[in-house]
């Protein structure tokens, strides 16, 4: 198939400059700009033309830069779409082999491996056979955003995770698969393709419109006028939230996520029944609407005992639910229900606080013990909505009212422990008659059962000891009240002592197995805070990466007593990695803990993303968009429950951290050693410069001294010999001079304090240096009539035009040393020509380190072009050396202008001054 | 070689280096004081009053940018400062406080003389003289301030403001060196002092106007890193 312009440019759609600027914007921000764009092609129903609409722009944009794969499409047979896959490039499918059938999925590998600039993947919430790497389609069109593919798409509104239950009340089907808003949400373009209702139905009553299968059933219903006009407002109406917001964070400059209009915050409280999740998406609702953040708070009583494992299960799940909608969510252990949702909502500055309607015991009601009205007594400021859990539709069919503000004691002590009740009645059976023998009263008898019922209650729990009592009462009826083995009262007073004991085995086994409870609730907090504690205490004084890897694996095996593996990031990939030896090495382990460090994303066991594996990964991120490594854990039972989740979450944390504290200390011993090295230099550098300045100072200037003050009296070779001493001093002088400057460049940190300099200045002091120990009048300097402006480090480039100077007027002493200096484009361009002997066979050794030129003279003008070429190349520029024809040498220096500095002008100064005449 | 009776201090902790100014200075016919730390120094200059004095600016005890501080408070005597090489902050900062020229080591003795015997006169002539003189000549060139007129030889030069300005500027101290953000204060005001490559371009378009070789200038004399000078002689 032929690419139209494969190299085209990124820039996508169409002419319409003002939305893709805007959106690009959006797109670009918060660090997306390598991230592929996503497009939505969004309807309200099968059969509006979602496909099709999306084909349509697909051929459009094959035509106009082409680099287009269908990677999905389902045509459905209908034969106007498929024409319009015609000539386009088509991804084979993925073929997978569900228990003997045969499905067709999309292939992410081979899109990614294809990496073209835009993929089609139909049917955003479809969900994956087995098998595929994600459970859901949009997981995969994520990773392909991720890695820089735009994707087109299409969804229906019933797919929308916020909305999922208006429609399924709309529609009377509820839709299994839905889509994150989040995903939703990431789309950069939204394209609503709409079609009025009765052309819809004509299209359906005409055969036109594939019906799926799941939903022929309900179909009836579903393609009903009034219920395509709600499913259309719906979304027509998710349309315009999402285009409203892109075009106000266009406005403002800001990233496509939620702006926060106001203060207000909103907070629901969420428990583990199902009409939770109802809460949970109107309060979404209104947060969108809002435009306010939110948060989803869920209590646990330590003093309800544990929840049933459906009831945990439940709550999680609504936890997650709420926080794939954006929510925060908050988990506090306390007995007050109410107490803690009204501390929880006024911590975090809650403004409207939603809970749901309970179906309380109205006697609670009457008492003001419901848990509602309590919220509302002690919400001060906080205004409280009190919704029914399904409030959005006022459609009672479904008459589920069971509403509630806050996780409930599921259970009492579940059932296993119930037996205890028999042992412990036979012995206090046995007991009671023992000591009836030896004539204990009766009242002490008594005494004896509510021992047994206490002491069960303790061990074996509430329910337990609530048998016991009863059971209790009953024995002591049979064996100890006349007439003995049956259960008839003689005496009536017996009713009496019966009631009194079974109300106090009943109110002691509450009491008892509440405190039981609680304590162990205090267990279950101190675990977690003992995990904490030992990860974060070990980790603190660990060094090493091994050595971190070691006390995670020590303190998650001593008190967790789980399978735990720990890679670090080596080489770019995962690392070798430490801990169970079968996590360790499994391949299909490693593929998702790689997965989970390339994407810094939970992956594996109860998490989206291949959950097909023995144990859960979490990323190890010090700061946001940074992996360094993953944590592996395989739970003992089945999966991780939301308290667990939550203490791994935060050993993670703890292990990302102690291991970039241990990079940074490193850093900074490192750092530290240079420092140290540094200052010794600059330390050596001084005192070089000081201590041989100064006695070279005082040399010089004790020879001149003295042939100015006696050389009359002086005898020619005497005034030979102290002019020896000063030029020779001088040279000395030169020499410190280089090695400073060569010492400060070999460091490779040149303290390069460059600024624009005329030339012609720069040459003026170079010039007058070299007067000193030669007669310069045989320099001619060429340089442009409108002068010479060079980028440079003043002191530097004085020393290496002196050094070029000098070089040529001592190798060449009889002839004309020229100097033309020309700035050509961007950069300063300085040749030296002389007539002297030349540089030999190999001009460029001579800019090498510490060489001399020729053996006539023995000057250490090597250093002198060695650093030459070290100070030319510090400012970004070269130093070449060649044989001139006829005879010679020739230097030829550039110094560059650089990239982000103009050469000033000497702007508004043009007009000259009026001479008064 | 005609006695002067000037009074020298030299303040200078190197005692060869006393060594060697002493006898040359004398030769010169200058009277001649030694200190070898900055408390002293001040201490003779206040109590000797010398004409002038030449101050090594690493000093043991105190900097010798001190001296100079201290010194400016109560007198105008010159201070011709030395200094190694590399150190040209030091050297900017001296004269910004106020030295009236500097010397980098190593240096001979007949470069010192000249520029004590340059210093020396041009103090001779502020205290001197009493009317304040709008022409300024050197060679060939002439700066008539009043009327804002400079000539070289008998040509005409033209001239931008700003480029007057700073000529202006220079002639005000003929024979010392100005700190370019002397030159920035007095022409662009206290604003840009920190865009010394304003002085060097301008100056370089002024130099081309009257120079004949820029690399070689006769009248206005480069001091690399520090600043300007206008020749005196």
């Amino acid at each position: 198939m032929e690419k139209l312009h494969p190299q085209s440019s990124r820039d996508p759609r169409d002419q319409r400059p003002d939305p893709d600027a805007l959106l690009a914007r959006v797109d670009n921000e918060g660090g997306a700009s390598a991230k592929g764009r996503l497009k939505i092609f969004f309807g309200y129903s099968a059969g509006v033309g979602k496909t099709y609409a999306m084909l349509s722009a697909a051929r459009a944009l094959e035509m106009k830069r082409g680099d287009v794969l269908v990677g999905y499409v389902e045509p459905h047979g209908r034969p106007d779409t498929e024409s319009l896959l015609l000539g386009l490039d088509i991804l084979p499918y993925k073929s997978i082999i569900y228990r003997g059938i045969t499905l067709r999925e999309f292939d992410l590998d081979a899109a990614l491996e294809r990496k073209p600039k835009l993929v089609l993947v139909d049917e955003l919430a479809h969900t994956n056979a087995e098998g595929c790497r994600h459970p859901k389609r949009w997981q995969d069109i994520l990773e392909l955003l991720d890695a820089g593919i735009d994707v087109y798409t299409t969804v229906n509104v019933q797919h929308i995770e916020s909305l999922n239950d208006v429609v399924g009340k709309i529609t009377g089907i509820s839709v299994r698969e839905t889509v994150p808003d989040s995903v939703f949400d990431r789309a950069t373009d939204i394209e609503l393709v709409d079609l009025p209702p009765h052309e819809l139905l004509e299209r359906f009553s005409d055969g036109k419109v594939y019906v799926p299968e799941q939903a022929q059933r309900a179909s009836e219903r579903f393609f009903r006028k009034e219920t395509l006009v709600a499913l259309r407002e719906l979304a027509l109406r998710k349309t315009a939230e999402v285009v409203n917001r892109q075009v106000e964070a266009g406005r403002r400059g800001l990233a496509a996520k939620p702006i926060w209009a106001t203060r207000d915050r909103l907070m629901v409280a969420v428990g583990p029944s199902p009409t939770s999740a109802r809460l949970i998406r109107s309060t979404r609702r209104m947060a969108t609407q809002l435009r306010t953040p939110w948060i989803a708070v869920a209590v646990e009583r330590p003093s309800g005992g544990a929840m049933s494992v459906l009831a945990r299960a439940n709550l999680d799940a609504n936890l997650r639910l709420a926080e794939s909608l954006g929510a925060e969510t908050v988990t506090v252990r306390r007995d007050s229900v109410a107490d803690a949702i009204v501390d929880v909502a006024k911590d975090r500055g809650v403004t409207r606080l939603v809970v749901g309607k309970t179906a309380e015991p109205r006697w609670k009601q009457l008492l003001g013990l419901s848990i509602v009205d309590r919220v509302v007594q002690q919400s001060g400021d906080i205004d409280v909505l009190v919704i029914r859990g399904d409030a959005e539709t006022p459609d009672k069919s479904e008459g589920r009212s069971t509403g509630d503000a806050g996780p409930k004691d599921e259970s009492n002590r579940p059932f296993p422990h119930a037996w205890t009740a028999i042992p412990a009645l036979a012995a206090t059976v046995l007991i009671g008659l023992g000591l009836r023998e030896v004539g204990v009263s009766e009242p002490n008898i008594i005494m004896v059962f509510l021992l047994g019922v206490v002491l069960v209650a303790f061990l074996a729990g509430r329910f337990a000891a609530t048998l016991l009592a009863v059971a209790s009462v009953l024995a002591f009826n049979f064996f100890f009240t006349d007439p003995r083995f049956t259960f008839v009262v003689n005496d009536l007073e017996y009713l009496v002592t019966f009631s009194v004991m079974l109300l106090v085995g009943l109110v002691v086994s509450g009491l008892v197995g509440r405190v039981r409870k609680q304590a162990r609730a205090a267990e279950d907090r101190a675990d977690a805070n003992e995990v904490l504690h030992r990860v974060a205490g070990r980790l603190a004084s660990t060094t090493g990466r091994a050595q971190i890897s070691m006390e995670t694996l020590r303190v998650l095996d001593e008190v967790m007593k789980l399978d735990t593996v720990v890679f670090f990031r080596e080489n770019g990939g995962l690392g070798a990695g430490m801990g169970d030896p079968s996590l360790m090495v499994s391949p299909a382990e490693r593929a998702v803990a790689s997965w989970a460090l390339e994407h810094g994303l939970e992956a594996g066991l109860g998490t989206d993303t291949l959950p097909n594996t023995t144990a859960w990964y979490l990323p190890l991120s010090p700061r946001e968009g940074e992996t360094i490594g993953v944590l592996g854990v395989r739970p003992k039972s089945s999966g991780f429950d939301f308290g667990q989740r939550r203490l791994l979450q935060s050993v993670a944390v703890i292990i990302a951290q102690a291991a970039e504290r241990d990079d940074l200390s490193d850093l900074a011993r490192a750092a530290s050693v240079s420092a140290e090295a540094e200052r010794l230099r600059s330390d050596l550098l001084s005192t070089v410069s000081h201590d041989l300045r100064t006695p070279l100072a005082t040399i010089g200037g004790a020879a001149s001294a003295l042939l100015d003050h006696a050389g009359s009296q002086l005898g020619d070779q005497d005034r030979e010999l102290l002019l020896d001493i000063g030029t020779e001093s001088e040279r000395m002088t030169r020499l410190i001079e280089n090695l400073l400057q060569l010492g400060k460049l070999d460091e490779g940190r040149a303290p390069i304090a460059a600024d624009w300099f005329p030339m012609d200045e720069l040459l003026d002091a170079a010039l007058k240096q070299a007067g000193r120990a030669a007669d310069t009048s045989r320099v001619r300097i060429e340089l442009p009539a409108e002068g010479v402006l060079v980028y440079a480090d003043a002191t530097l480039a004085t020393q290496l035009l002196f050094n070029l100077l000098d070089n040529a007027l001592h190798h060449a002493p009889d002839s004309e040393v020229v100097l033309r200096t020309a700035r050509s484009g961007r950069k300063v361009r300085v040749v030296i020509l002389d007539r002297g002997p030349g540089l030999g066979n190999d001009p460029e050794k001579l800019l090498g380190r510490f060489e001399r030129g020729g053996s006539r003279t023995s000057r250490g003008v090597g250093l002198g072009l060695s650093i030459c070429r070290a100070i030319a190349e510090a400012h970004g520029g070269t130093l070449d050396a060649r044989n001139r024809d006829g005879g010679g040498a020739e230097f030829v220096l550039t110094l560059p202008y650089p990239a982000d500095a103009e050469p000033p002008t000497v702007e508004g100064d043009t007009h000259a001054p009026e001479p008064d005449a | 070689m005609t006695p002067n009776k000037a009074t020298m201090l030299i303040v200078e902790d190197e005692r060869a280096i006393r060594r060697f100014l002493r006898p040359a200075l004398e030769a010169e016919g200058y009277r001649v004081l030694e200190a070898d730390d900055q408390a002293s120094g001040l201490g003779m200059a206040s109590s000797h009053t010398p004409d002038l004095i030449i101050l090594d600016l690493g000093l043991p005890d105190r900097d010798g940018l001190e001296l100079i501080r201290s010194l400016r408070e109560w007198s105008a005597m010159p201070v011709i400062v030395v200094s190694a090489r590399g150190q040209e902050a030091d050297k900017v900062a001296a004269l910004d406080l106020g030295a009236d020229d500097y010397l980098s080591k190593p240096f001979s003795i007949q470069e010192l003389l000249a520029r004590v015997r340059a210093a020396l006169r041009r103090s001779v002539a502020i205290r001197t003289s009493t009317e304040v003189t709008s022409e300024f000549r050197v060679g060939d060139l002439t700066v008539d301030l009043s009327k804002r007129r400079v000539m070289m030889a008998s040509e005409v030069i033209s001239l931008t403001p700003l480029e007057f300005k700073l000529l202006a500027a220079l002639t005000k101290h003929p024979g010392r060196v100005l700190t370019h953000k002397a030159l920035l204060e007095v022409v662009w005001g206290p604003t840009r002092a920190n865009e010394p490559h304003l002085v060097r371009v301008h100056m370089a378009n002024l130099r081309r106007k009257i120079e004949k070789d820029t690399a070689r200038p006769r009248y206005i004399l480069t001091e690399p890193t520090v600043g300007y000078r206008l020749a005196d002689d």
